[in-house]
């Protein structure tokens, strides 16, 4: 895996600076801050929404980052969001590793194994950051390495990974839903229902017990089951088809799918997880670093036809002379990408409104605020005078209220009905937006900020500004 | 669309006189440039993608192509001059989802007799 390890150690450096500016890019920190503070004051899960919203106060939520959320409050009370920034880089650096670990084991030559931990590296990229699922991509490979390469009993040490994974997100539902996919493969392999195709089916059954083993119980897998055929998958980014737009698709995984319909998936038990893993990824963009990381191994090892380890450049990073210039251009390289991306602006300057949230709740009184990206809104939980209309937990919200959102982004006849149904008086908003032009246009509602890229409105609420 | 059925006519021709000049892999390269770059000049400015929730005809015979040629393996008993075509038509209906029946007739024959 010498070639492979230069490829991981670039991308561990793009991993570890979008760490590291994640919470001036990534709002749901900011929400899930706000959770680990609750669980902490008050030593228990919140199952409801609270009066931080004024739109669905009440309505059962279930926080299935409680994990995280807890570790991210504890970091930034101590000062360290940079420790958690760490494991975030590591947990993406040993997915790769353990993706070419299996494709080694699988029979992959050194440049098959390369390319294929490049092109599950490109397929991480767009999604990663402090995030659960990041930490879940990790146990997924670990799952399927043990899958894969371990024999016997020692293939249930997938039980307990899965309970971890679903203490940290809730895509740990596709622990069971993938293993019973890998079992289906096994028994199509073995034309009949023999011990390896037992163990399999226990296996599969032991890991749809453990999603069981978190404080959220049933319902983790209730929710996870009802955000499949949830409307508002629909306004959510990640939930979207897969593209071409998408550079984690065109450089990641649209390569490993096109090399799997050229040379073939080869073994017969790898075909229904093939299957499962392309309709995932191309049904949503979220799932795609899912089939990156399940295929790349099988891809590999079907490349090394092509790429056999005789080849001479396999048998030149042999060389201790040739493996030492070339981490030494990787090393460099490493530097460069760490310099020249914390130089940029994107990251050092951020995509949250930040200054706009502190101008907005410094007014004084009780506000309740729309943020044109609701995503923006968790920033507003961390200040006790603010209510908002949603945020970044989005999920637990009501269509209405999604509806009501899309109403009022796209200033449509009714926004103003909206506006003063649900007695909003504050407004962050994009600079250059319908609604921007639409509020700067009102005699009502006046701007209390606004810098090169959002502006806050407010104005006067109907009831005043003391209200619960 | 008469246009596009000529279109996609034309290119099964192609492919077929490709095959039988043993698929050498000018033609592949021809057959890929002529039938995706006149294609995608037709449907500028209308595009419509294939991954949809939720799934659509063309992109369930989309998915279903790939998968029978992941069973089979396109490059697998020299088809390798199918390599080329097969990618660029996936992309283009990818790119666009009235591009999918040119995939299908690029693709589902190599695919289905890489599988038998």
């Amino acid at each position: 895996m010498r070639i492979a390890w230069g490829v991981i150690l670039l991308f561990g450096a793009r991993f570890a600076v979008q760490s590291w500016f994640d919470a001036r890019n990534n709002a749901d920190i900011w929400w899930q801050q706000w959770l680990g503070e609750r669980i902490l004051e008050f030593g228990r899960l919140p199952f409801s929404l609270g009066n931080e919203t004024f739109t669905a106060s009440g309505l059962p939520w279930v926080p299935q980052e409680w994990a995280l959320s807890l570790a991210i409050a504890v970091a930034m009370r101590l000062h360290a969001f940079w420790v958690l920034a760490l494991i975030a880089t590591l947990c993406g650096v040993l997915t790769l590793a353990l993706t070419g670990w299996a494709a080694r084991r699988l029979g992959a030559s050194e440049l098959a194994t390369a390319v294929c931990v490049l092109c599950a590296a490109f397929a991480m990229l767009e999604s990663f950051g402090v995030r659960a699922q990041v930490f879940a991509w990790t146990l997924l490979a670990a799952s399927f390495y043990i899958l894969r390469t371990v024999p016997g009993n020692g293939k249930f040490w997938v039980v307990p990974l899965t309970a971890i994974w679903a203490n940290l997100h809730a895509s740990a539902m596709l622990a069971p839903a993938l293993t019973a996919v890998w079992t289906a493969g096994v028994l199509i392999e073995e034309k009949r229902w023999n011990t390896r195709v037992d163990s399999a089916f226990v296996l599969t059954l032991a890991t749809a017990g453990a999603v069981l083993l978190t404080p959220l119980g049933l319902r983790l897998p209730l929710y996870a089951l009802t955000l499949f055929t949830s409307p508002i998958r629909g306004g959510i980014v990640e939930w979207q088809p897969a593209d071409l737009t998408s550079d984690s698709f065109n450089y990641g995984l649209l390569p490993l799918l096109v090399g799997a319909c050229l040379l073939g998936i080869g073994r017969r038990r790898e075909l229904p997880l093939f299957i499962a893993g392309a309709w995932l990824a191309l049904g949503a963009v979220r799932n795609i670093p899912v089939c990156a990381i399940l295929i790349a191994p099988v891809i590999a090892a079907r490349l090394t036809a092509y790429l056999p380890e005789s080849l001479r450049i396999n048998q030149l990073v042999r060389e201790r002379s040739v493996m030492t210039m070339a981490y030494a251009c990787f090393v460099v390289c490493t530097a460069l990408i760490t310099l020249n991306l914390a130089h940029l602006a994107h990251f050092q300057a951020g995509r949250l409104p930040q200054n706009a949230m502190r101008a907005a709740a410094a007014q004084p009184g009780i506000h309740r605020l729309y943020c044109e990206d609701w995503a923006w809104c968790s920033l507003a939980l961390a200040h006790p005078n603010m209510r908002i209309f949603m945020d970044g937990r989005c999920d637990p919200f009501p269509l209405a209220v999604w509806r009501e959102s899309a109403i009022l982004n796209n200033t449509r006849r009714q926004w103003l009905t909206v506006v003063a149904k649900n007695d909003i008086d504050q407004m962050l908003v994009k600079r250059g937006s319908r609604l921007e032009r639409a509020l700067g246009s009102r005699t009502d509602w006046r701007i209390v900020y606004a810098d090169g890229r959002f502006k806050v409105f407010s104005r006067e609420s109907v009831r005043g500004t003391a209200y619960q | 669309m008469p246009i596009l059925g000529a279109v996609y006519c034309s290119t099964a021709v192609l492919l077929f006189a490709a095959h039988k000049r043993d698929a050498a892999p000018a033609w592949s390269i021809l057959v890929a440039l002529c039938s995706i770059g006149g294609t995608l000049l037709l449907v500028q400015g209308h595009r419509q993608p294939l991954w949809t929730s939720p799934p659509s005809l063309p992109m369930l015979a989309v998915f279903a192509v790939m998968m029978v040629s992941a069973a089979g393996g396109i490059v697998q008993r020299g088809r390798g001059a199918v390599a080329l075509p097969f990618t660029a038509a996936l992309v283009a209906a990818m790119y666009d989802a009235r591009l999918a029946p040119l995939f299908v007739i690029v693709a589902a024959p190599a695919a289905l007799a890489a599988l038998v």
